[in-house]
């Protein structure tokens, strides 16, 4: 059994880096951490590891607890963001060194290697040094030091942001492949959240501190339990309108809507001002009309497969997605139609979800 | 060749001549006989040419136990500086303990004190402990230095962290990844520290002339200063003991120059 569970774990240093976070990990779950940087992810990833000691709580890994353990007691093996691999040694022995360190029987030793470099694809570069490697390769290398080791958890640093984007696409894939065959709990830190998303089972969204929300990439997407997970996850990030209810007539400063007679009872505890989130996959152009709202087209962000148009009006900025033939050119005068049936709702002074759903 | 760059040869042309021409002449003057040696206008070809100095250093004078003297202590200086120092410049870049700043800091201060200031108290310690006259006087003073701390401890300050928590992850104990990880990543610095712990140490004249007392125990520096006499000196002699000196460094600089310049410019950068 290798669940990992951190349970009311806090870190200070001169202030509360990591302030009692919760969090399970079943035997085999992909879990990533994600937010932005300083909140905490790292020193919780590095606490697992053991690099960095707990000021308070515990962490166990299966049924162990590892709160006072050495970090190579843990059954853990970690990748770093800069690869950590050692200059001086070939990349044979950066992958050996550990399992050399730990006396295991020289045969062993040999068959590990060479299917770990079979796997990552690295039996040309075995005699090499890391300095002759590109990053992806070294990146490589240093997942193979890892999984030689055989470790009950794994564990990575925001293993893919020094390198470029295509790379790290292609090694998000690799990633999850070795993952599917390892079968064993991967603890992945990263501020991207499209790494986020692609890579896990299962997110935890941290900031300042604390663990924002838990849960699968799809539910995290759709049912953002704060105004912080909303923005954070998506992009384009959420659009934020400031509302208000008058009667059963949803009023922002650039449009209103009516809410049908079936929703009605989700607003009934709403209070009279709150915030409204809408993301922009779920605002499209239209034709002028009741409930849309004319805006002017600011600039008008090409990806290709689709635009994203920033539109502003009345102070109020938004960001709506369109098809590239739709796209209007700037400053081009338009409306907006805006889903409600795919509205969020938020607390302006709390900034937690209003409807639970 | 364009014009800038003949000016450049000029000019190294005359700063080798003016480095290498005294050595070249050193080198005449100890095949020379006395008489050739004052002979005006000097030559460069020794004529008579003679290997007598260096048959006389040999078989008239202890010079191979000099020789012998030199290379103990200048080798236990090295080799201890080059680890000693590391460990100490690893400890003050890495470990944290109350006091390391201050302790830097004093490591760093006594850089400034000039060694003929200590002259006299050192001198009294050492005789007090009865080491004058012996190879402790001058080894053990001189096993580490600040400037050799400082060094390493820059270079280990460039380091990344990363690579020791990979260490301590492989299961690696400090005096492990010091040894295997660490150090070897500090080659350059090593043959730097190596090259100028021993050219200090087997060049070094003050404190040995101050410390030895016996010509058995003399070093070559030493012993050469001997037969500068009052009234006259007989050059050849000299030339050809100096020959001796020189010998040895010019070949660990061959050797460790690659590394040496690598390890000056080093210390240069972070």
């Amino acid at each position: 059994m290798a669940a990992v569970q951190f349970k009311a774990v806090t870190k200070t240093f001169d202030t509360t880096v990591v302030d009692k976070m919760d969090l399970q990990a079943r035997e085999g779950e992909f879990v990533v951490l994600v937010g932005p940087s300083g909140c905490g992810k790292s020193t919780s990833l590095r606490m697992l590891a053991g690099l960095e000691t707990v000021t308070d709580g515990s962490i166990h890994i299966g049924d162990r607890d590892v709160t006072a353990l050495h970090p190579k007691d843990r059954g853990v093996a970690m990748v770093f963001q800069d690869y950590a691999l050692y200059p001086h040694l070939t990349v044979e022995e950066n992958i050996s060194l550990g399992l050399k360190v730990r006396k295991l029987d020289p045969a062993e030793i040999t068959e590990r290697v060479a299917s770990a470099a079979k796997v990552l694809e690295l039996e040309k570069f075995l005699s090499k040094k890391p300095g002759q490697l590109s990053g992806g390769q070294r990146q490589r290398v240093a997942m193979g030091r890892a999984i030689v080791k055989r470790p009950e958890v794994y564990l990575f640093d925001e293993p893919l942001s020094n390198l470029d984007a295509k790379l790290r696409a292609q090694l998000r894939i690799e990633i999850t492949r070795l993952h599917r065959r390892m079968k064993k709990t991967v603890f992945y830190v990263t501020h991207d959240q499209v790494e986020a998303m692609t890579l896990a089972d299962t997110i935890a969204v941290m900031n300042e501190g604390k663990i924002q929300q838990v849960g699968p990439p799809m539910e995290l997407y759709r049912h953002p339990k704060n105004r912080f997970v909303a923005s954070f996850i998506g992009t384009p990030q959420m659009n934020f309108l400031d509302a208000e209810l008058d009667g059963l007539t949803l009023k922002t400063k650039i449009f209103s809507l009516r809410i049908p007679d079936g929703l009605a009872t989700e607003f009934t505890d709403f209070p009279k001002h709150f915030t409204l989130g809408c993301r922009p996959h779920d605002i499209s152009r239209a034709a002028a009309g009741a409930g849309t709202a004319a805006m002017s087209a600011d600039m008008v962000e090409q990806r290709g497969a689709e635009s994203f148009l920033h539109c502003v009006q009345d102070g109020v900025s938004i960001v709506a997605r369109c098809e590239p033939e739709d796209a209007p050119s700037p400053g081009e005068n338009i409306h907006l139609r805006f889903n409600l049936a795919r509205f969020h709702y938020f607390d302006s002074e709390t900034n937690e979800r209003l409807v639970a759903r | 060749m364009t014009r800038g760059r003949g000016l450049l040869y000029l000019l190294l042309g005359i700063y080798a001549a003016l480095t290498l021409g005294p050595f070249l002449w050193s080198l005449s003057a100890s095949f020379k006989t006395v008489e050739a040696v004052s002979a005006w206008p000097p030559t460069l070809i020794p004529r008579p040419f003679t290997l007598e100095n260096y048959t006389y250093l040999l078989e008239k004078l202890p010079f191979l136990r000099w020789m012998f003297n030199s290379l103990v202590i200048a080798g236990i200086v090295t080799v201890a500086n080059v680890f000693l120092n590391a460990m100490a410049g690893y400890a003050l870049a890495r470990l944290r303990f109350p006091g390391r700043k201050v302790l830097f800091w004093i490591i760093i201060g006594t850089m400034m004190i000039p060694g003929q200031v200590v002259i006299i108290p050192v001198f009294i310690l050492l005789s007090k402990l009865g080491w004058i006259d012996s190879y402790a006087a001058l080894t053990i003073p001189f096993l580490t230095s600040a400037f050799g701390v400082f060094m390493y401890r820059q270079f280990f300050l460039g380091v990344p962290k990363s690579l020791e928590e990979a260490a301590m992850l492989d299961g690696m104990g400090p005096f492990q990844t010091f040894f295997r990880i660490i150090l070897p990543l500090a080659k350059p610095v090593m043959a730097a520290q190596a090259i100028f712990m021993f050219l200090g140490s087997w060049n070094g004249f003050m404190w040995p002339a101050m410390l030895l007392s016996t010509p058995a125990m003399y070093t070559l520096p030493v012993g050469l200063s001997s037969f500068q006499g009052q009234y006259y000196t007989l050059w050849n002699l000299v030339m050809a003991g100096t020959m001796f000196v020189t010998a040895p460094v010019v070949v660990v600089f061959i050797i460790f120059q690659r590394y040496f310049i690598q390890g000056v410019s080093t210390t240069g950068i972070k």
